[in-house]
């Protein structure tokens, strides 16, 4: 199996993944990307973070393939 | 017939609980049969299983999992060497979640015949295997409160856990590392979270200097720092040895 590497940039800035995972295929690391994009958002959400949270999916054939969830609050002033 | 050393850390887990006399260890070492050998990702017991015996394990860890519909898996415990892994299976009968190998795992067999005799002879000894199985119930719910923290907690939680387990039984090292055989996605099962979350948070912890985790091996940095990073009190994991 490929392995795939997941640059996470939240409002700390870049993290860049030097461990990677292994996952059969680009599709899979797309889920995986997606599932943790829920995961973090909730977290950065609970901690009054700003959540704008980003993943930059890497490997040696494809990519990068990016991903990013961005939530605002509006409110009247 | 297995002899004392083998259950050198079982009888270790018991004895720092309570006395154990040299007559209840005879009682408990006459119940076990046969060894037996799994490799790695095998079951030990599956979900639907009605096992005729109960599991100790001498060496390897294990897990506790659930299998989802939709082919996903929850991992509800990591049992280490030393444990009892389904003296459940005695009263339940029939297995309601499955007990998988991490890896290499050496066990005994007690038949259940035996173990249900040993009950009506042994009545300190068997409120003792009771205990084991009130303290695994008490790290199902810790693990159920740690869920609700953020990831780098339940898993600074989680890794203090394991480090005061092992400890129990002489298997940290002088370099306060352990190995911990399981992969990020396997964590993941255990915590609730995906792998790419598993990592980030390791890197996240990595950097805030508490433990480094590589190669199925975690070494602690700063055990004060990671104790208070995971709300960990060891008070649910029963340590304390007094007449039961």
């Amino acid at each position: 199996m490929p392995r795939y590497y997941f640059d996470v940039t939240d409002d700390s800035g870049l993290h860049t993944d030097d461990l990677g995972i292994d996952l059969p295929s680009m599709d899979a690391a797309i889920m995986e990307a997606r599932r943790a994009l829920a995961d973090m958002t909730r977290e950065s959400l609970i901690g009054h973070n700003p959540a704008t949270l980003s993943i930059r999916i890497r490997d040696g054939a494809e990519g990068p393939v990016k991903l990013f969830v961005s939530m605002t609050t509006e409110r009247p002033a | 017939m297995a002899d004392d050393s083998h259950f050198g850390t079982f009888l270790r887990k018991l004895e720092l609980r309570d006395a154990v006399s040299d007559e209840e260890k005879r009682a408990l070492l006459s119940c076990a049969a046969e060894e037996v050998e799994y490799l790695a990702g095998a079951d030990l017991v599956r979900e639907g299983d009605r096992p005729l015996h109960s599991l100790l394990v001498l060496d390897g860890f294990t897990t506790r999992y659930h299998d989802s519909p939709d082919g996903s898996r929850q991992i509800t415990a990591i049992h280490v060497p030393g444990d009892f892994v389904d003296l459940h299976s005695l009263l339940l009968k029939e297995m309601d979640h499955s007990v998988g190998a991490l890896s290499r795992t050496r066990v005994v067999r007690f038949p259940h015949t035996r173990l249900a005799a040993l009950t009506e002879e042994q009545p300190h000894l068997t409120r003792l295997l009771w205990l084991m199985t009130l303290i695994d119930s008490s790290i199902h719910r810790e693990w159920l409160v740690a869920a609700s923290r953020t990831a780098p907690e339940q898993m600074a939680h989680l890794i203090c856990e394991l480090y005061v387990r092992l400890a129990v039984t002489d298997l940290i090292r002088d370099d306060q590392s352990f190995t911990l055989p399981v992969t990020q996605t396997e964590l993941g099962e255990a915590l609730g979270l995906s792998a790419v979350h598993v990592n980030r948070t390791l890197q996240q912890l990595r950097s805030e200097n508490l433990f480094i985790w590589q190669n199925q091996e975690i070494r602690i940095l700063d055990w004060e720092g990671l104790k208070l990073r995971g709300s960990f009190d060891d008070r649910y994991l029963h340590l304390v040895k007094e007449p039961r």
